[in-house]
């Protein structure tokens, strides 16, 4: 066998021993319904299953007492009229959960997106790069704490909402690479699919419908230079297969809140008392509480951000060299300009709105574990893991395997312990925050917690 | 170089100094527990009391000269936490010619020394004027740049009073020994250590003649304490706590917030055994080094290969005192400070963006959620674990990149020739 055959499917195999594996570790930890999300996809598939989109106040109380029994707590239905309690998230992952709830195989719902998603990541990155590239980056998207610890928690629609956007938005990209290789049977499938993926993605959580307009966007600019170049018909037949793609889940999801909003455009968050809006008057307390637990649950980011840094600046190298008539080699010509910019506009669109969330500025999450603030920043995970394995490749082996041994590390024990733990103590109420002003009274900690922990102490002194 | 380049470069570093002294006096929180505690002992310096025989104190003799300056002009506590501030602020502009300095030696871009240095005290944030810790650093800075020149008298007698104002620039003298004794320096040798001997006997003499006990239990008390919270033996148990280890507890300890654990005794008893091996593995590693350097320079200052290897390898020195010591606590990050603008190598980009990281982690630790910390949230242990883990990668990088280079005549300061493949240093001045 050649050798380049052979380390072909030497990669191959391995990204799909590490898939094996990751759905093995999130298979074997024993797994909690952790917060709200749980219980209110658990029972949203559980009414869905049996045609109800909306429930009556008698069937919610009961399930309601019964989530307060099973140790959870079902606060996500809302009221949206008289007798009537519909699921306040989107709906799109509960539609997609209901074939596998009905077979009593929900987990199979993600590990197959899982297995989609890592597949659609290798493609692009052997398309980019090489097949090396590609095995890294599938593993480590998958391998990012919050990608595991969401993976194994099917009854919440995070890990989806990542997945369908990370195989639309991948094989959109992957098609722009590859348009002109493509025949038109092909083009048009692979288009129709991420169609498909992209309004999936946004049919499964609103938040995703700014990373959608970015691709809308790019589409928009990018066929309109094809008109301009007199491709009308390419750009017709592109524009079609995306759109049928795309519309099929949005249509769904404008007849369900017609069906239960009674208007198309009406939707659950409108009608939920929870802190979950959007303002940027919340910035600043989430750029203050946030970024460790997303550094804890994205270990990637302290790769890919200086990766962004470094590809846009070395990008522009060549730009301003050209405005002064001069040639400067692309260092990156494997990622085009355009394809950095939807990848860097994916980031801020997950990045900028979850920055603004209400829910984390209002909420003590600092005592939370990490997943409860991290995981909404996971939509981004894809381009995170792309940019972050496409700059590792350029770096001394040394450097670049040591970050990638401690990643996996990193990600199979901080799943494991958003796996295995609830918040150790009670989340502090946010008008009376837990640190104080130490330089004033270092002792104030000592008498709060005293009481619990004197045992230990006197243990200790004694 | 010529009068414009030398204008230029007045401007820019005087600009830079400004910077500092801004971030310094309007930026940074001064005063704190700290700091009222070396207000304590200078006053009572002042008022005639004798250091370790009619009071005790846990620092060595130079820190006490570090406390005593500001009170000699400051009357109340606020005064005095202006005036030490003051005092840091000097040892900092102090150290960025001293950076400067080396980073000419070393043929670094000056450019990136100034916003290294500068970058890397942001990072670090208030801590720098809430501790003494800049002393010690400066000074151990010092003794490398007069190493550096070849003055190695002036180097041991720096590195004595380094070691008597806190004990951590000590770890370098077993790398000028080996540097030493390497290049066949026996005369400069024996003179450098009976230099450094005669300092040390200078400073910790009339102490001991006062007060044997107390002088000696300065430095031995801290050697009593328990696993301190922040250490990484600490942070593995705290993350194993988080994983359902039971029995994990922090609890105010004498001098610290420290842990209990059925393991942490154990492995507070046994940190200097690692510690020792630890630091002895760094020593072999940097005489290693010289495995296939053919031609040694036996006589003058050392040349920039050399000088580039012996600041790469204190800076890992100090950076495995700070692993495997039974104490982190927040303001030993500023030990490293002075040193990480002059690290060079191909990881020189990346260890600028590990540190920022760890400066950012050190922050989020102390001040802003300790108390999380010691409530054992989550979140504070995994940023405990991660600012720990990276500060291990930044070791284990160097040690590496030290190996790799061993042949190597010139350090260089690139990330990667892949990666930046023509970036001169424009702002290099040779």
């Amino acid at each position: 066998m050649p050798n380049d055959t052979y380390r072909a499917w030497l990669y191959r195999a391995i990204t799909a021993l590490g898939v094996v594996l990751a759905l093995l570790l999130v298979t074997i930890v024993p797994q909690k319904m952790q917060e709200p999300d749980d219980w209110a996809y658990y029972y949203a598939a559980e009414n869905f299953s049996h045609g109800r989109l909306v429930v009556d106040s008698a069937l919610h109380d009961l399930q309601v007492s019964q989530a307060y029994k099973d140790g959870g707590e079902l606060n996500q239905y809302v009221l949206v009229g008289d007798d009537r309690w519909a699921f306040a998230e989107a709906p799109g992952y509960v539609f997609y959960l209901l074939p596998f709830y009905l077979v009593h195989a929900s987990e199979l719902g993600n590990f197959l997106l899982a297995a989609g998603l890592v597949v659609m990541t290798f493609l692009l990155l052997k398309r980019l790069k090489n097949e090396k590239t590609a095995c890294l980056g599938s593993l480590l998207l998958l391998f990012t704490p919050v990608s595991l610890a969401m993976l194994q928690r099917e009854y919440t629609g995070s890990f989806a909402s990542m997945a369908f956007l990370g195989v639309g938005g991948g094989l959109y990209i992957y098609y722009c690479l590859r348009s002109r290789e493509f025949g038109p049977l092909l083009a048009g499938v692979v288009l129709f699919l991420a169609g498909l993926g992209l309004g999936w993605g946004v049919a499964s959580s609103y938040g995703n419908i700014w990373v959608a307009l970015v691709f809308v966007l790019h589409f928009l600019i990018t066929r309109i230079r094809l008109w301009l170049k007199g491709e009308r018909r390419a750009m017709v037949f592109e524009v079609l297969f995306l759109g049928l793609g795309a519309a099929i889940p949005l249509a769904g999801l404008l007849v369900y809140q017609k069906v239960v909003f009674g208007s198309p455009w009406s939707y659950g968050y409108q009608y939920s008392q929870l802190p979950i809006g959007f303002a940027l008057g919340y910035l600043r307390q989430n750029l203050n509480r946030v970024p460790a637990a997303l550094l804890a649950g994205f270990p990637l980011l302290l790769v890919a951000l200086p990766a962004l840094g470094i590809m846009l600046y070395q990008k522009m190298a060549p730009l301003a060299a050209f405005l002064r008539s001069r040639r400067v080699a692309d260092v990156w010509p494997e990622l085009r300009w355009d394809i950095l910019l939807l990848l860097a506009g994916w980031m801020v669109g997950v990045y900028a709105l979850y920055f603004t969330y209400e829910w984390t500025a209002s909420t003590q999450i600092t005592s939370m574990p990490f997943i409860m603030a991290a995981r909404y920043y996971l939509p981004a995970t894809f381009p995170l893991a792309i940019l972050s394995v496409l700059l590792l490749m350029r770096l001394p082996l040394k450097l670049a395997a040591s970050v990638i041994v401690l990643a996996f590390m990193w990600g199979a024990t901080l799943f494991a312990q958003s796996a295995l733990a609830q918040p150790v103590v009670p989340p502090h109420n946010p008008d009376v925050p837990v640190t104080m002003d130490m330089r004033q009274d270092n002792q104030a900690y000592l008498l709060v917690s005293s009481a619990q922990n004197t045992g230990v102490t006197e243990q200790c002194n004694s | 170089m010529k009068l414009n380049t030398k204008l230029k470069w007045a401007i820019v570093v005087a600009g830079f100094c400004l910077l500092h002294v801004l971030v310094f006096t309007r930026g940074f929180y001064s005063g704190g527990p700290d700091v009222e505690t070396y207000y304590t002992y200078a006053s009572k310096m002042q008022q005639g009391l004798v250091p370790y025989e009619e009071f005790t104190v846990e620092y060595p003799p130079g820190a006490l000269a570090v406390f005593l300056l500001p009170r000699l002009v400051a009357g109340s506590l606020h005064a005095y936490g202006d005036a030490f501030t003051a005092e840091m602020l000097v040892f900092d502009l102090i150290g960025l010619f001293l950076v400067l300095g080396l980073g000419r030696k070393l043929k670094l871009s000056l450019w990136s020394c100034l916003i290294g240095y500068t970058l890397v005290m942001v990072a670090i944030s208030s801590i720098m004027v809430q501790r003494f810790d800049m002393v010690p650093a400066v000074i151990m800075l010092g003794a490398l740049y007069a190493f550096s020149r070849g003055n190695y008298k002036t180097a041991w007698a720096l590195l004595a009073v380094g070691t008597m104002t806190k004990l951590y620039p000590a770890a370098l003298a077993p790398i000028f020994l080996l540097y030493q004794w390497r290049h066949q320096r026996w005369q400069t040798l024996a003179g450098s250590l009976i230099t450094c001997a005669v300092m040390l006997l200078a400073i910790a003499l009339p102490f001991l003649w006062i007060d044997s006990h107390g002088f000696i239990a300065s430095f031995t008390m801290q050697s009593q304490r328990s696993l301190q919270v922040e250490s990484t033996y600490s942070s593995i148990l705290l993350l194993g706590h988080t994983l359902g280890l039971p029995n994990v507890q922090p609890y105010q300890g004498r001098f610290s917030y420290d842990l209990y654990a059925p393991l942490a005794q154990p492995l507070a008893r046994y940190s200097f055994v690692v510690m020792g091996v630890a630091i002895l593995v760094v020593y072999s590693f940097f005489l290693w080094s010289y495995r296939r350097v053919k031609d040694l320079k036996l006589s003058g200052p050392p040349d920039t290969a050399d000088m580039g290897r012996v600041l790469n390898y204190s800076f890992v020195a100090i950076l495995v005192l700070l692993i495997t010591s039974k104490v982190l606590s927040p303001q030993f990050i500023v030990w490293l400070y002075p040193l990480l603008p002059l690290v060079n190598g191909r990881f020189r980009a990346a260890m600028w963006v590990v540190f920022l990281v760890i400066g950012y982690l050190t922050w989020y630790i102390y001040p802003q959620h300790y108390y999380d910390l010691l409530d054992m949230q989550h979140i504070a242990i995994d940023v405990l674990v991660l600012r720990n883990i990276l500060l291990i990668l930044m070791a284990v990088l160097l040690v590496g990149d030290g190996q790799t280079q061993a042949h190597r005549e010139e350090p260089s300061d690139d990330l990667e020739p892949a990666l930046f493949p023509a970036a001169p240093s424009a702002g290099a001045v040779s």
